[in-house]
């Protein structure tokens, strides 16, 4: 017993950057409370946010990224978590920018809006770090449940009322055939460790028969339910379909971070979970094999192939924006779900390039998305008709994330896809390769398709003449961030060896 | 009682939570099925906890009372922000963000 | 070349950090003037777009001349500067790094680009300010934009990089051409030059691709380990964006040469036994070692620094070639020019000699290599068939004539096949069709460059057939004299093109001859720098062009190694040399007779131009500017004289001039910007014949040839003529273009003689025939586009009447089957190939309305996608 709480107590000194969010979140209401009458209440308040994620960034810089595990095994410290940590830290920071500006969050409640955040950003580094059930669980549901009052967080707007309503019973819907999941997967093996599953699924795996059949249902089921919650985070088909909806009804700088900060979270613990608990130790190749003949990978990559095309397909005939990038960032799941595909070295180091890449372009597209709506307060393709001519640097940051989110080179799009698409053909070669040819072939259709719906924007926005004359005048923080942004995509266009190292540096993830 | 009788009433449990939350239309029946879902997770855990013989499956128990407690209280402010703004509680007349 | 007849080593690498600056410049202003270009133009800051886009180049000249001091410095064999930034990519073994590398080759054609670049830039300043296209920053910006993607091509150290500049050169010359997009006709020549230089691009990447095939055989012939070794866990991967060369050299196992080299040399006789053998069979014993490739690179690196400090210590000289291989060349897959030059030059790795004897359908595939990569250069450097897209390309406005379509896109081709001269001369008869086609391509251009009346079409014409005197010279192997005449072209025809750009401004943007004359009276700066480049192009002793031409057609006489199908053609070397005296000739005569009808006789504009000017796009734009002639002259005080010419000027040289024109449209001098560009180019026109002064003269071999010899080492075995020979036939050219001269002076002097009107009429049919450029355009039409247009117009109608029909009939066949059926009918009517695109917006229509909005439809999918995924797991096996 004090060993164990010897061990919480050492624990902490992993644990700083999440006690600062943790306290920091608790700060922030207070501060909106005290703040009341503060005329430069908005301004402070983002500065106290900035503050905390500052902070927290110190912390987590300072910190060993040596693999430790934390609360007796509840929660990792590695470098994969560290490397997941940076991108939501960076989310958090650029919404925390967007809203300071925007008037999506009104004043009075501005406070409570940060506070919230703060919170979620804990959450997925919970999420990035669990590795135990437990932690699985409430990790997902406090990036969840928070995320379901963000959604919803103008009570008076009906389609973000509407939003709420749905991602609140679609998100408890799947995590609670998670948890039941869960509960089964304790049953079968006894613990709620991840890090010890692998040698006893492979036990299981070993009995033969009808126990043997039974057995192979249960865990498989059991999986699948738990699979209903990383898949409704990361918005992968079949658990996609709350996604276009709330991306919509939602206020946009918050589904802009839903879109990069959960999805990310999301795929981090699903590489933790796959690979460590349902695939073999990493061979010299840097590969490694599903364990208890049950072909993950396969369904995986069948999940991946339905999700990008039902994305992209869907993504065709939308006219709204904001719902055209919900369904993008489907079909953008299914890209990265390649790398999960591969249970590789490079995969995984696929996804996490991935992730940080999608991070700025995806951001940069919803800011010009509220660029515009500030202007026009519309969200309509149409209203882009003509913006080289409204605001040329709007336009032409926005074609550079269009382009970067197709892949086209030299944007950072095409270095991330580069990485994804060359882990599943480097498998190509090896047993069942015809199967992650065609998965290589699919993609890249699929890259092929996402540009005609990406074509379809730039079209508007550079040939064709303006159909509404409102004056597009971005605020300077605003121009500044999407510069900075264009910038970054061109720059990891060309000069990719920076995330490179730094994503294989952070491949390495505590085992059992 | 033999742990599998709780485990099989825990997935009756879970089948009429997951199927009521799929057919009924008042959202707060709705709520009550996921409830129910959840319950009947919490129950399996226990049951498992029993035949495994460690605590754990007790221990999330404790957490998943806290969080469904806390999932009812923001899904019931959801409910009440739509009701707000639309006047019902059928949860197909709130379709308007679609396609 | 001969003496070069030595053992070859590799080539050493000196580093420079500061070379991608050079290509950084032009790419900063291209960027400055796209983001922040229409500002400054709408602020009123007009001449900052010019100040940034002039200073981007000024500073990348003066970086590469620091380049050239530095590389001056160094010993001939060490002029190879490299700085290699960092990883691209790294497939497999091949890494391709992002990198730069000059040797003097590269130094040579970088200090063209950026110098005359500078001095074209300034020039585009007077010339463009006044343009109505009004996108003065656009301008900039492609050009800039081009300098870098031809530094790009010109430094880039390997394939990949060469061919993004090769691309980007492409698409910026289309952009250029194109630069007035409201015209229809020059967008069209824009398109023209895309389409026929796609054409090229293929025969380029089909070269590629052989030459690749190729080497991959001899690479897996001399590479005796096994496959690629792969080691990657997660932590040290292989796909690294290691930025150093160790690590990327550790990355690709290659084989040192030393294994070959060391067993030879202990059979042989002398006994020294230098220290650097006793480590060769210490390493030959492991191969092992192979597997673990961050091992393997250390002892080479080792080797290499051996190599260069303690040589001198055992090294006699017929070693120091082993010596060399032993310790630095890797063979193996490479896209790097000096790897793969050091792996076929020299000879211990066996590969040239596996590459000469290697067949494709029964033909060498040297020769084909050779031929398609001179396909491609044929598209970038105008040569026949494909130069139509040249002569169109003079839409573009005039300083990128001469920028692009003289000094140095179109010099492209001639660059990458001097590049590539240790592959080229490996095969006489791809160097006999290279020296072939330069050499019909010479004579044919320049025929039409008689009768043209466009003094740019005329100019446009001359490059080509000079370009083809160029591929005379990498063709027959005197590659020193192919860059030198593309040094001194890139000064007389920027020359002439610039001055052209001056009498077209002068005479109020016209372009017919006919309509100019008597110029030097009015522009006597533009007239004596035009007659010096007419000069050095017609290949007078005082001016530079003789030395260039005058060293190819030498050459071209004096080589016997030339073939055609395989077999030595000894006739084509002389052959060679009298067309190519002939189009020498006909060159002095159709420069001469622009020359004359430009700037002899009396003016003959002024009259009937307000018609001319009602057609011309330029004019009808630019008359609001003269309702308010002074506007821009507060806004922008940097070239104070820039904007007196054009529409600005013609009251005050109405004035002046008040007989002439009547109305004021007497032609003027250009302002200072003009000129002084002139000048210099004129300068450079007659001062580069001091690098080419032939040996026969001076003793001693010409500066440029000496300079030029590490980076063309290939040996071509040219017949040794006496001196007194060259002295006839240095001569024999004087007398070419004296007889050009001659013929053009009498005929078009002042502009007097009725002779060529009466000459015209009695040869009115070869006339026609030349004039209009012996039809080929329309050949083109009648081979090329109209047999696709017919083709596709034969396809619409297969689709039309033929897939409609099977379509309506299967149609009709579903219907009966399966009654009648509006929803089968729709899908089956839409034909075969918008079935596709159908399907896949109909796909999206159709998922889209599954999202029905109702959260309970979600959950269903949910629920039946849950179950499915578990089924799933059971199907797969």
């Amino acid at each position: 017993m004090e060993q164990l709480i010897g061990n919480n107590l050492a624990s902490v000194a992993g644990f700083r950057p999440e006690l600062v969010l943790t306290f920091g979140s608790i700060a922030l209401l207070v501060l909106d409370l005290v703040l009341r009458r503060s005329r430069s209440r908005r301004a402070l308040l983002a500065g106290a946010a900035v503050i905390v994620l500052g902070l927290a960034a110190v912390l987590l810089a300072a910190q060993s990224t040596a693999s430790t595990p934390l609360f007796n095994g509840m929660i990792a410290s590695d470098a994969f978590a560290t490397f997941f940590k940076w991108i939501f830290l960076a989310a958090g920071f650029l919404t925390v920018l967007i809203v300071a500006q925007g008037d999506d969050y009104p004043s009075p409640r501005v406070g409570e809006f940060y506070g919230l955040l703060l919170a979620v950003v804990l959450g997925m580094f919970l999420m990035a770090s669990a590795t135990n059930l437990l932690t699985i669980y409430m990790s997902i549901e406090l990036v969840s449940m928070v995320s379901y009052v963000l959604a919803g967080f103008r009570k008076s707007d009906r389609k973000a009322a509407e939003a709420s309503l749905k991602y609140v019973i679609y998100g408890s819907v799947a995590s609670g055939v998670m948890l039941f999941g869960m509960s089964y997967l304790y049953g079968l093996l006894g613990t709620f460790d991840v890090l010890a599953f692998a040698p006893k699924i492979a036990e299981l795996s070993a009995t033969t028969g009808a126990a043997g059949a039974a057995t192979k249902l249960a865990l498989v089921v059991a999986v699948v339910f738990v699979s209903s919650g990383v898949g409704y985070k990361i918005a992968s088909v079949p658990w996609h379909m709350w996604c276009p909806d709330v991306y919509e009804g939602a206020p946009t700088p918050f589904t802009a971070f839903l879109s990069v900060g959960p999805k990310a979270a999301g795929f981090a613990l699903a590489l933790r979970f796959f690979l460590g608990s349902f695939a073999g130790p990493m061979g010299a190749n840097g590969m490694a094999e599903s364990i208890a003949g049950i072909p993950w990978p396969a369904v995986i990559g069948v999940l991946s192939a339905v999700t990008m095309t039902l994305g992209n397909l869907t993504a065709i005939a939308q006219t709204n924006l904001k719902r055209l990038l919900a369904y993008s960032s489907i079909a953008h799941a299914g890209y990265t779900l390649m790398g999960l595909a591969t249970l590789s070295a490079l995969g995984m180091q696929g996804v996490m390039i991935y992730m940080l890449i999608y991070l700025v372009m995806n951001l940069g597209a919803f800011l010009v998305v509220i660029v515009v709506a500030e202007a026009t307060g519309s969200e309509s393709i149409f209203d882009y008709s003509g913006l080289v001519h409204r605001h040329p640097l709007a336009a032409i940051a926005f074609g550079i994330f269009l382009f970067s989110l197709t892949g086209l080179p030299p944007f950072a799009g095409f270095t991330g896809k580069w990485y994804l698409f060359y882990a599943v053909i480097e498998r190509a070669s090896g047993p069942a390769g015809f199967w992650y040819g065609a998965l290589a072939v699919v993609g890249a259709l699929n890259t092929a398709v996402s540009l005609y719906y990406y074509a379809r924007i730039i079209r508007a926005m550079f040939l064709e003449a303006p159909h509404v004359t409102d004056r597009v005048a971005p605020k300077l923080g605003y121009q500044l961030m999407l510069g900075a942004f264009s910038a970054a995509i061109l720059v990891f266009g060309i000069w990719w060896a920076p995330i490179v190292e730094w994503s294989q540096r952070s491949m390495v993830m505590l085992r059992g | 009682m033999d742990a599998n009788q709780y485990i099989a009433l825990a997935a009756f449990l879970f089948g009429i939570g997951l199927v009521g939350v799929v057919v009924k239309r008042n959202m707060l029946v709705v709520f009550m099925c996921i409830e129910l879902m959840l319950n009947a997770a919490n129950l399996t855990f226990l049951a498992f906890a029993r035949r495994a013989g460690n605590m754990n499956g007790h221990a999330i128990a404790f957490f998943v009372i806290a969080v469904a407690a806390a999932e009812a209280a923001v899904g019931l402010a959801i409910v009440i922000a739509v009701f707000r703004t639309r006047g019902t509680l059928n949860v197909d007349e709130v379709a308007s963000l679609r396609n | 070349m001969e003496h070069a007849s030595h053992a070859l080593g590799p080539v050493l690498v000196e580093h420079a950090s500061y070379l991608w600056l050079v290509p950084l410049f032009p790419l900063l202003g291209a960027l400055v003037n796209v983001l922040f270009g229409w500002r400054f133009e709408r602020s009123g800051k007009k001449s900052l777009v010019h100040v940034v886009a002039v200073g981007a180049m000024a500073l990348s000249f003066l970086t590469a001349a620091y380049a050239f001091v530095q590389m001056l410095h160094l010993p001939a064999e060490r002029r190879f500067l490299q700085n290699t930034l960092w990883n691209l990519f790294s497939a497999g073994r091949v890494t391709v790094d992002l990198a730069f590398a000059l040797d003097p080759l590269s130094m040579m054609m970088v200090l063209i680009i950026t110098f005359i670049g500078t001095l074209i830039h300034l020039f585009s300043v007077g010339y463009m300010w006044e343009d109505e296209a009004k996108a003065y920053w656009r301008f900039f910006a492609w050009l800039n934009l081009f300098v870098f993607s031809m530094l790009l091509l010109v430094m880039g150290d390997n394939f990949v990089l060469m061919f993004f500049g090769w691309e980007g050169v492409g698409l910026c010359s289309y952009g250029l051409i194109a630069f007035y997009y409201t015209d229809r006709e020059k967008a069209a020549a824009g398109m023209k030059a895309f389409v026929v230089n796609r054409f090229g691009d293929f025969g380029f990447l089909a070269g590629l691709f052989l030459l690749f095939w190729g080497l991959g055989g001899a690479w897996a012939a001399s590479c005796h380990t096994g496959g690629p070794s792969y080691q990657a866990t997660p932590g040290m991967h292989s796909l690294a964006g290691a930025s150093d060369a160790a690590a990327s050299l550790a990355l690709a196992p290659r084989v040192s040469l030393r294994e070959h080299a060391a067993p030879a040399k202990h059979g042989a006789p002398a006994g020294h036994a230098a220290p650097a053998e006793h480590a060769a069979p210490a390493e030959h014993a492991a191969p092992a070692e192979h597997a673990a490739p961050a091992e393997h690179a250390v002892p080479a690196e080792h080797g290499a620094a051996a190599e260069h400090g303690t040589a001198p210590g055992h090294a006699t000289a017929s070693a120091k070639g082993e010596h060399g291989v032993g310790a630095q060349v890797m063979v193996g897959p490479t896209l790097n020019f000096r790897e793969l030059r050091d792996q076929v030059v020299i000879e211990e790795t066996g590969i040239a000699e596996h590459l000469k004897d290697q067949r494709v359908w029964g033909v060498a595939l040297l020769a084909l290599v050779g031929i398609f990569l001179f396909v491609g250069a044929m598209g970038k450097s105008a040569q026949l068939p494909l130069y139509v897209w040249l002569p169109d390309a003079m839409a573009g406005p005039t300083p990128v004539s001469a920028l692009i379509h003289a000094a140095t896109m179109v010099t492209a081709g001639v660059y990458m096949v001097a590049r590539l001269n240790f592959i080229f001369a490996l095969s006489p008869s791809a160097m006999g069709w290279v020296a072939l086609i330069g050499t019909l391509t010479a004579v044919f251009a320049a025929s039409i460059g008689f009768f043209q009346y466009d003094i740019k079409k005329v100019l446009a014409y001359s490059t080509v057939s000079q370009l083809g005197f160029m591929f005379i010279g990498v063709g027959v192997g005197v590659y020193w004299a192919g860059a030198y005449h593309l040094l001194t072209h890139a000064f007389f025809k920027a020359c002439l093109f610039l001055g052209s750009g001056s009498v077209i401004l002068g005479c109020h943007h016209e372009q017919d001859m006919r309509k100019m004359g008597g110029l030097k009276k009015y522009m006597p700066i533009t007239r004596w720098t035009y007659l010096i480049a007419c000069w050095a192009i017609a290949g007078f002793p005082w001016a530079a062009g003789f030395y260039s031409k005058d060293e190819i057609l030498w050459k071209a006489f004096t080589s016997e190694h030339l073939a055609l199908f395989g077999t030595a053609t000894p006739w084509l070397g002389p052959a060679i040399y009298i067309a190519g005296l002939l189009a020498a000739t006909g060159t002095s005569f159709y420069m001469f007779r622009s020359y004359f009808m430009t700037f002899t006789g009396e003016y003959r504009g002024g009259q009937g131009h307000g018609h001319e000017h009602g057609e011309d796009p330029h004019a009808s734009v630019a008359a609001p500017h003269h309702a308010d002639p002074h506007g821009h002259h507060d806004a922008h005080p940097a070239p104070d004289p820039a904007p007196a010419h054009g529409a600005h000027g013609h009251d005050a040289h109405g004035q002046a001039h008040g007989g002439h024109g009547g109305h004021g449209h007497t032609p003027h001098e250009s302002p200072w910007t003009i000129t002084l560009v002139l000048v210099v180019l004129a300068a450079g026109a007659v001062l580069c014949s001091l690098l080419g002064l032939p040996a026969a003269w001076t003793g001693h071999e010409p500066l440029l040839e000496q300079w030029l010899s590490p980076a063309l080492t290939a040996e071509v075995p040219f017949v040794h003529k006496p001196h007194a020979l060259e002295f006839v036939f240095q001569a024999l050219g004087v007398g070419a273009g004296a007889i050009g001269f001659v013929f053009a002076w009498v005929l078009y002097k002042d502009n007097k003689s009725k002779v060529p009107a009466a000459l015209k009429e009695k040869f009115l049919g070869v006339w026609t025939v030349v004039y209009n450029k012996y039809y080929v355009d329309e050949l083109y039409d009648l081979v090329v586009i109209r047999p696709s247009l017919a083709w596709s117009r034969a396809l619409s109608w297969f689709d039309g009447h033929i897939i409609d029909w099977l379509v309506n009939f299967a149609g009709s066949v579903a219907r009966g089957f399966a009654g009648i059926d509006g929803w089968i009918d729709k899908h089956f009517v839409d034909g075969a190939v918008n079935a596709v695109a159908t399907l896949t917006i109909e796909g999206g229509r159709t998922l889209r309305r599954v999202q029905t909005g109702r959260i309970q439809t979600y959950l269903y999918g949910a629920l039946a996608g849950g179950l499915a995924v578990i089924l799933l797991n059971f199907l797969i096996p």
